[in-house]
């Protein structure tokens, strides 16, 4: 049974015991608290408990931590393999208050420091705004907090670039005005004007200047000359740069803590998920109630935990208006492959039929096809191996790449069945010596012998389509409706097997193709009242030949992908042994070589994949999936960066 | 007349089919991994723990320019332009050289653009919802299946021209 049976769980226990309880549930790791919500109570309960409010500082704590992390990974990145696994920590260690004290401090002092340098860096963009715009001044050594003396004022502008200044001075002599206007620097877009005026004279000046675009400038607090100026702040970006790298030396100085930091903000998000589940139960003053599913067979450690705390308890079966969550269970070899189930959303749990095994010997024979090239097999499987040996993932990744595995053994078996090691590897390797190797197929060549190639595949494609139709026609008998199975899919079974055996040219698999469609056409429309509906019924139900027709050649993209796969790989060894049989041209061959396969690899690797899922998803599922399943998400110690194991005693 | 000599002469309608192979096949796949680029290139704006994944969806569109690769050499291997003999192809052999080019040079344009937008549109799941990463692969995939389809006529055409 590919669908775990699930019993629904009532508790009833002393809130004193709540957290005992719950720890030790996420221990076991299989049970998904589902408390009804308080507003759905009756009213007679509803009187009695209320709902629990839980604080938020765990989840607060360890966003903390989270972006401590990220800093240090910034400046103090840590020198870790990929493939090494998840640090184990044991369970009572992970909650020690002193070290969850000292990982919030350390997370507390690490953001403190981002928070400095943030600030001191805006610090220096402010200093360095002030010194763009004090620079021009610099030749000038009259002060910037000048005003001028008793008779005469000193004013500082600028002046559009494009306006002539020699003018001014030329307009200032030809209208006897005492004053002197004087340039000190100019760039692309302004000139800097100092102008020297008598104080009886200034307001004809500034008219002057005015006409050619002159503005004041004004330098608010500063005083001394604009090189002094520049001088301090010089002094004080220099301050705040040295800031800077003292405060990130700092944090670079605290990666040691990295360790603790890592397995606290683990041991938090379980704190949280413990803290979210707690609060969705219900309580009275000296009680709490929850509910939740249990998968059948975890029913008996499940009790067990329970009988320990001295919980009160109840397994009901599930009921008709429930929905309970899905898990599906199968055994090992097949196991992985739920993991495209996942990805497709999981399959209602009233669905009764077990297809994974189906869909996992499909996967692997297709992807194997599509990918079809023993060298790549090789190397997948090599890598997929190392990473599942030395990294010991879970979960998902685990799951996916266990499906590596199992692909890289497909395409290997297949390309060797075809004759395709790195493409053409072989016999691109003999033509560089001049001889003429070959490492032949072991079945037959798909590009010498399309047409066999083509046959395969689609051969590959109708038994596919068979089976998931038998997956329907089964859950249809399994449920009592004998007449549909017969109806809807026996018939169809007749049309599809005779057209088939047509090929062979003996007039009795016309026959019975024709009873199948007699078939399909007289029963299709048998729930329609209407005579003329049962027609229309009967005769869109035999369109859905093409709909048939379709699904079939669709599994020609066996061929095409496993072709393209092999093609490319010979581009790129034709390209690499262009250069010949010298020193350079083997250089080239493996340069090429390796950059071309990788890339062929990589790219025929997510085509193979996408197109499998394609197959199973639209033309398998679509022949009896029911969706709609809830994944069962039990309370359990989800962690990110270590590995919870259990005490040692 | 002889530029018309110069056209129509087995060799070089052979080779022109398989210039369209690969150049078509080719720009669908530039512009469909460019529209997606664009949306990827917002999803990684807001959040760069989705590089990989985005940069798997933008490659989806990617197929059709291999499948015009692979088109247009096969189409030159056949006619034995890698071995530097000389061809020996009449105008006949070479119209059917270049019509086993046309599926995939017009189905890779289109389909090659299609995807990618069907591939930016998955940009937003990915976004917005990445646990259902999986279902955003498979809609750019449903359209890549007209490809597929004609590069497998293309072959089947190309592998029989005698």
């Amino acid at each position: 049974m590919a669908i775990v049976k699930m019993k629904r769980l009532r508790v009833i226990m002393p809130f004193r015991l709540q957290r005992k309880v719950i720890k030790d549930l996420a221990r076991l790791g299989c049970v998904e608290i589902e408390t009804p919500a308080y507003a759905n109570l009756n009213e007679d309960v509803s009187k009695l408990v209320k709902p629990l409010s839980i604080g938020q500082e765990a989840s607060r704590n360890r966003s903390e931590m989270i972006a401590a992390l990220e800093t240090l990974n910034k400046y103090a990145p840590e020198k870790k393999s990929f493939l090494a696994p998840r640090r184990q920590v044991v369970e009572s260690v992970l909650f020690d208050e002193e070290s969850v004290k000292e990982a919030i401090q350390s997370s507390e002092q690490i953001n403190g420091l981002v928070k400095q340098i943030a600030e001191t860096k805006t610090l220096i963009g402010r200093i360095c705004a002030q010194k763009a715009t004090l620079n021009p001044w610099t030749s000038s050594d009259i002060p910037l907090d000048y005003a001028g003396g008793e008779h005469f004022s000193v004013i500082l502008g600028v002046s559009p670039a494009e306006n002539d200044t020699k003018e001014i001075t030329a307009a200032l002599e030809e209208q006897n005005i005492p004053a002197m206007a004087d340039v000190v620097n100019a760039d692309k877009d302004q000139s800097y004007i100092v102008l020297v005026s008598y104080k009886d004279a200034l307001e004809d000046a500034l008219t002057v200047l005015k006409a050619a675009g002159f503005s004041q400038i004004t330098f608010k607090d500063l005083t001394g000359t604009a090189a002094e100026n520049l001088k301090r702040l010089d002094e004080e970006l220099e301050t705040a740069e040295e800031n800077v790298t003292a405060y990130e030396e700092r944090i670079t100085q605290m990666a040691p803590v990295r360790q603790l930091v890592e397995q606290t903000a683990d041991a938090l998000s379980i704190e949280t998920l413990r803290e979210t589940a707690m609060s969705s139960m219900l309580r009275t003053e000296k009680t709490v109630y929850f509910e939740g599913w249990v998968p059948q067979e975890t029913e008996e450690a499940v009790s067990n935990v329970l009988v320990e705390n001295g919980c009160a308890y109840e397994f009901a079966e599930v009921e008709e208006d429930q929905e309970p969550p899905v898990v599906l269970k199968n055994k090992n070899l097949v196991a992985p492959y739920t993991a495209i189930t996942d990805l497709y959303g999981f399959p209602s749990y009233r669905s009764l039929i077990d297809f994974t095994p189906f869909l996992a010997v499909s996967f692997f024979i297709f992807f194997g096809m599509m990918l079809s090239d023993a060298g790549y097999g090789l190397v997948l499987t090599i890598i997929s191996l190392l990473v599942l040996k030395k990294k010991k993932p879970t979960g998902t990744f685990k799951r996916f790449m266990t499906l590596a595995l199992y692909g890289g053994i497909s395409a290997f078996i297949w390309g060797a069945f075809f004759g395709s090691w790195f493409g053409n590897f072989v016999a691109a390797i003999g033509a560089m010596f001049g001889a003429s190797w070959n490492l032949g197929p072991v079945l037959f060549d798909p590009l010498k012998d399309p047409i066999t190639m083509l046959i395969l595949s689609l051969g590959c494609g109708v038994v596919h389509l068979l089976i998931g139709m038998g997956l329907s026609a089964w859950r249809m008998i399994k449920r009592g409706e004998i007449k549909d199975a017969i109806f809807d899919i026996g018939f169809w079974y007749l049309i599809i097997l005779g057209a088939l055996g047509m090929i062979t040219g003996l007039k009795i698999f016309m026959y019975i193709a024709l009873a199948g469609a007699l078939g399909v056409f007289l029963t299709a429309g048998r729930a329609k009242k209407n005579i003329f509906s049962k027609i229309t019924s009967g005769l869109g139900a035999l369109y859905g030949v093409t709909g048939y027709l379709s699904d079939i050649l669709s599994y020609s993209r066996l061929m095409a992908l496993g072709l393209s796969t092999g093609v490319v790989a010979t581009v790129m060894n034709t390209m690499g042994s262009l250069a010949g049989n010298s020193v350079a041209g083997w250089i080239l061959f493996v340069i090429v070589f390796i950059v071309g396969q990788t890339f062929n690899l990589a790219v025929s690797l997510l085509g193979a994949f996408i197109h499998t899922v394609r197959l199973e998803f639209v033309e398998f599922f679509g022949k009896f999936y029911e969706g709609g399943g809830r994944t069962f998400k039990p309370l359990f110690n989800e962690t990110k960066y270590i590995q919870v194991i259990k005490e040692e005693n | 007349m002889d530029w018309l000599n110069s056209i129509f002469n087995g060799p070089f309608l052979a080779i022109l089919g398989a210039a369209l192979a690969a150049g078509l096949g080719g720009a669908g796949s530039a512009k469909g991994v460019g529209i997606a680029g664009e949306a990827a290139a917002g999803v990684v704006t807001e959040d760069p723990g989705k590089f990989g994944q985005s940069l798997l969806l933008q490659a989806l569109p990617g197929t059709q320019g291999i499948y015009g690769l692979l088109i247009a050499f096969l189409i030159l291997n056949n006619i034995g332009l890698f071995s530097g003999e000389a061809m020996q192809l009449t105008v006949a052999q070479g119209l059917m050289y270049f019509a086993s080019g046309l599926p995939i040079a017009i189905a890779g344009y289109f389909s090659g653009i299609a995807q990618g937008r069907a591939a930016a549109a998955s940009m937003g799941i990915l976004a917005k919802r990445p646990e259902e990463f999986g279902k955003g692969l498979l809609y750019p995939a449903m359209v890549e299946t007209y490809a597929v389809l004609a590069l497998l006529v293309s072959v089947l055409m190309l592998i029989n021209v005698r």
